[in-house]
Parts: C-alpha cells; structure tokens; sequence
C-alpha cells in the first residue's frame, strides 16, 4: 500500500492528470477517488510514476548551479509539477546557502531560503509579473523557508526576477562579470577532469547514449565525433525522450 | 604547474579505480553533527556519464602520482617508462577545487586515491587530514571515499575511517603467487591481506556507512576466473565486503606489461554477473564456479550455463508450485519477478498463460524451455538451443 500511495504522490505531479496548479496535495484523495479500479490499472499507474520519478533522480543529478556569494541558482526544464522535491533535495544538501532552481517550461520554480536566513526580514514584492509566496505545504510553519514564484515568461525572469533577488538576498552582490569569470572557471575545470576520466579503449556510444539526450552527448564530447552522431541515430529509434536540462 | 594541469594529470591516473555507487546505508549516520553542506542519501546520484557509458557521480583524484611501488601495470611506477608530470596536489588546493564542485552540484562527493611518496603513513596521513579539513573545518556532510594505502598501520586506518564512508584496497590478484607476476614492491600477506582483516575489525567497530570494496585486475597474468571467484567468495564470506570492482587488464604504454595482450571486455562482464549470483541471488559458490585453470565461458552467461549444467535435476519447473529458491535457478526470472510470482500465488490467483508471465518481468525468450505452466511445456531445450544459436554439450 506504500508504493501505491508514493505512485499516486507521483502520479499527481503528471500533467496529463493534473491541472498545473500548485495546490496538488489538497486533490489527491480526489484522485484516489477517481481511481477506485484501481488494482486494474496498477502496473500502467506504477509505471507512469515511476518515470516521474526517474526524471526528478535525473535533474537533481544533472542541475548545475551559478554560485553568486550565499545564493545558488540552477535552471531545468520538466513539464511535471515537480517543484518543490527537486528544492527540498537541495535544501538538505545546501542548508547553508539559498537555492533558487527554476523550471522554464511551466515558468516557476522554488526559492529556498538558509537556515539561518528568515523570511520575516525580506519584504518579498508581487507584481503583475510576478509572484512569490510561500509552499501550501509550509503555511503553517512561522517563518517558511520553502516559496514558490511563478513569473510570466522567461525573459522576465531572467530581467526582472533574478536581479531582483539577488539585490533582496545579498545587497553586496558582486557584479556580473565576477559571476561569469568563476563559472567559466569552473566549467573548465570540470570539462577537464570529465575528459580525464575517459578511457579511450572502452568507448561505447550506445551504452552513453542510454543515459544522455543527443544534446547533451555532443555537448559533453564534442561535435567532431561523427561516429556519435550515426550510432545515436540507430538507438535513438526505439528510445523515449528526455527533457533538456 | 597550475591546478589545471595538474587536475588533468592526477584525475587521469585515478580512472581505473572503480568506484560508481555513491549509496549508503543511512541509518549508520551520525545526524547529530550540524552540517553546513553536502548531504548523503541511499540511492546515489549520477551527475554526468562519460563517453564509454559509465556515470561520473565523483571527483576522482590522485593525492600525488608520485610513487615508490613498482607495479608493472601502472602508469606511475617507478620502471614505467612513459611517465607524465609528477606532481601533487596541497590540502587546501584540493578542498577548495573540490567545495568549489560539489557546490555547483558537478558532484556527489569525493574519490581520493594516492601514489605512495617516500613512506605510506606519511601520504596517509596526508590523506587523512584532508579528511579532516573536509569534516571538521568546512562540516561537508556528503560522500567521501578514500583508499587504503598498502603496508599503513591499524591506527591510521582507524583515523581514516572516522572521516571516511567507504574505505578500499585494490588486491589486484587473488593470490600471492599471481599478484608477483604484477608487482614486485608488494607483499601480498603482508601489505595487503593483514590490511584487509584490519579494515574489517575497523568496519566491524566504527560501522561505515557504505562499507568495504576491493578490486581485482582481470587478466595480465595467470590467474583464471576460477581463482577470482574463489578469491571473491572469501571476501564477501569472512571480511564483509560490500562489493568487488573488476577491471580488465589494459596495456599502459612504456609499462613493463606493455606487450601483454588486453583482456576482452566481455571477460569483466561475465565475471561482474557471477559477482551478483553470489551477492544478490545467494547461490553457492559451487554452482557457478568453472573448473579450475579455466575462465567462465564467455559464450553463455553464468546463469544459463548452470541450468543447463543441472537440467536434468531441476528443469523444466512448474511455475504455479514450485519454490522461491528454485524459480530463481530460472534463467530470464530474477528476484524481482519471482517475488512478484510469490505474491501474485499467496493471492490465490494462478498464473495461466505466458503472457501473465511477461507482464510480471519475466524474459520468456530466455525462460522458456525451462518452465512449465499446470503442466504445459512451451519448447524442448535442443530446439531452443537450435534457435538461439547456442553450442555446448549439455
């Protein structure tokens, strides 16, 4: 009873079952309502939240973060209504330092405030633009440190929203060529160690490729290798498709 | 040299320790300790996969490549020929180069191996001091594995294994006579074996969170898949191994080896699946174990090698009757669908046709001649056998 109760927390976050509306826990004995065969549909239920799951296991691997002084900020994308468990993933990891992660697809995300850092000081704004409030699930709490912002488009977040936070959170925020300087530093760093890390007489594209979209492959090895490219086509076939990050 | 080269240098000497699970057994973690980053979790996390397939959940490093052991498959041995740069790095280079990642989430915790420079408690001591510095200065509460150097004492593991959560030593062979023929700096019992019973008091004392793990070199000298096997049955048995990495012999250039033949990759592959028999199956060693001299064929897969070594005994089993232990002896039925099979039947429901079957997990293809369902066969073996394309002598 467990897994199906897990399956139908997933399963909630599915947009096909689900409006994309923020308010998910109070509909889920709605949900078990709908399904009272429920045993008939068990397997198709299981499976379909088991990719849900599958994706939430992915992006918090593959996130990246943008370090500017005590806040962290990563962008994914993903249709699910996944917020707040990829935020609660890295505000264990990150108790310290503020996480922002946002979703581009449905256009919001999750602030996630330190544990040291009270939501009482900041006076957050809401625009037409924007809005930032905190998690239903946290409501009851005195000072939540879990709060969901949706914003209109992209743009606006990357514009408006962004610096705005940034000026909130750190009003010594450095400026935006230090923040470019260390994260090019950093991915360099990194391209040469996962280049190190290769080792050339095991090379198998198709086994890489179970894990990796086509976008990242090239991005990760480069558009030189053709070989790549052919064997992606061959598996690529028969194989569902993962979200960009 | 700047941290650049020098991640390049030593990250490139780490890639053959092997090392993919990140997951630990969360109970045995200390919560008590404030942490002001970094977090542990039971199922690990894979932040990158590299070109051959592999996930790269850590940052692998060497401490230094400079080495006094002369191990005749190593790129940093002393009578290695081709040696690139030796250098190594500082404690706090590489706490920082490592924070600066893991806070950026490129990854899920920390792989620190090392050459042995000058005396072996000396660079443990180096090691665990940056262990230190990662706990207690910076309180990182993630994943941290590091590698126990040969000939150290009990109190340095000991020390090694407050910070550590996994903690390993590469035996390279399964027997003294076999590990000459790769090293002639190290003493198996002495340097290796001892160290291993150490561990395991250690492990047994200060309970790691994810445990022990060693690694074997397949091919390169004489010892046959019977003799890794054995070797293996033994750690897991009397020392409490949480696992055994296997990695293919492969020719480094300038090597005293360097002439050897590599081994096939398939060779590993065989070996890794009768590592699971034993550690997830719970088969006895005597079931999939080859004749002695002789490596597991490469041909068959362990599993169906042994059923078709004891069809007469065992097959084909009836589905609806037969026990949890012997539909696990089914080739294309693992433990997940066999307990889905024991469920199903504790329900009072019967399972009546193959596609039942295939909707519980079970590769039929592979099954096949080795079940029945209310005594109905689906193919006899020799057909099968036809049809796969398989030649042995049953």
């Amino acid at each position: 009873m467990k897994k199906v109760h897990t399956a139908l927390i997933f399963l909630s976050r599915h947009d096909e079952y689900f409006h994309k509306k923020d308010e998910y826990f109070s509909r889920l004995e709605e949900k078990i309502n709908i399904f009272e065969d429920f045993h008939l549909h068990h397997a198709t239920l299981l499976k379909k939240a088991q990719e849900v799951e599958n994706l939430i296991h992915k992006i918090k691997g593959f996130i990246r973060f943008i370090s500017v002084n005590e806040l962290l900020v990563g962008i994914y994308k993903s249709k699910h209504l996944i917020m707040d468990l990829i935020a609660t993933h890295f505000k264990k990891r990150f108790p310290l330092y503020n996480t922002m992660t946002f979703n581009e697809d449905l256009n919001s995300g999750c602030l996630c405030l330190a544990v040291n850092d009270d939501i009482n000081k900041h006076e957050f704004h809401i625009s037409k633009k924007y809005s930032i409030r905190p998690l239903i699930a946290e409501r009851m709490y005195k000072s939540p440190s879990l709060l969901f912002f949706q914003v209109k488009n992209k743009e606006i977040f990357y514009d408006e929203f962004l610096p705005y936070i940034f000026n909130k959170l750190n009003p010594s925020s450095p400026n935006e060529d230090d923040i470019d300087e260390s994260k090019r530093k950093f991915e360099t760093y990194w391209n040469t160690f996962y280049d190190s890390q290769n080792i050339e007489s095991r090379t198998n594209y198709k086994y890489a490729m179970k894990n990796f979209t086509k976008k990242q492959l090239l991005k990760q090895l480069g558009i030189k290798s053709i070989e790549a490219q052919r064997v992606y086509k061959k598996v690529k076939k028969n194989q569902k498709t993962l979200y960009d990050f | 040299m700047n941290t650049l080269q020098k991640l390049e240098i030593l990250g490139a000497s780490a890639k053959y320790d092997l090392c993919a699970s990140t997951s630990v057994n969360t109970s045995r973690i200390n919560k008590t300790i404030q942490s002001n980053i970094g977090y542990r979790a039971p199922a690990g996390c894979c932040h990158v996969y590299s070109a051959d397939g592999r996930c790269v959940a850590l940052l692998k490093l060497l401490l230094t490549n400079k080495c006094t052991n002369d191990c005749y498959y190593c790129q940093n041995s002393t009578s290695c020929k081709n040696q690139k740069g030796k250098t190594s790095f500082t404690a706090n280079e590489l706490v920082n180069l490592f924070m600066g990642f893991y806070k950026r989430n490129y990854v899920e915790g920390l792989f620190l191996s090392s050459g042995i420079q000058g005396d072996s408690e000396v660079t443990m001591n180096k090691m665990i001091d940056i262990g230190s510095l990662l706990r207690e200065k910076y309180r990182f509460h993630g994943y941290i594995h590091m590698k126990v150097l040969p000939g150290t004492s009990l109190s340095s593991i000991k020390a090694m294994a407050q910070f550590a959560d996994r903690i390993s030593l590469n035996l390279e062979a399964p027997s003294s006579s076999h590990l000459k023929e790769l090293c002639s700096t190290k003493n198996f019992n002495s340097d290796l074996m001892t160290r291993i019973i150490w561990m395991n008091s250690v492990n047994k004392k200060q309970k790691l969170p994810a445990g022990l793990t060693s690694q074997f070199i397949v091919g390169g000298n004489e010892a046959s898949d019977h003799d890794i096997l054995k070797s293996t049955n033994k750690l897991y048995k009397n020392f409490d191994l949480k696992r055994i990495y296997y990695s293919a012999f492969e020719a480094v250039k300038g090597s005293k080896l360097e002439n050897r033949i590599n081994t096939p990759l398939l060779r590993e592959h065989r070996l890794y699946q009768a590592d699971w028999l034993l550690r997830v199956y719970k088969f006895n060693l005597g079931d999939i174990l080859p004749e002695k001299d002789s490596n597991l064929s490469l041909k068959i897969d362990p599993k169906t090698q042994l059923a078709l070594n004891t069809f007469d005994k065992r097959f084909p089993v009836e589905i609806n009757e037969c026990t949890m232990k012997e539909l696990l002896y089914v080739p294309g039925i693992g433990p997940k669908s066999a307990r889905r099979i024991m469920n199903l039947r504790k329900n009072g429901q019967k399972i009546e046709k193959e596609s039942t079957l295939k909707k519980l997990g079970v590769v039929t293809k592979r099954a096949k001649p080795f079940i029945k369902i209310n005594g109905k066969y689906f193919i006899r073996l020799d057909k099968w056998l036809e049809r796969e394309k398989i030649t042995t002598t049953v």
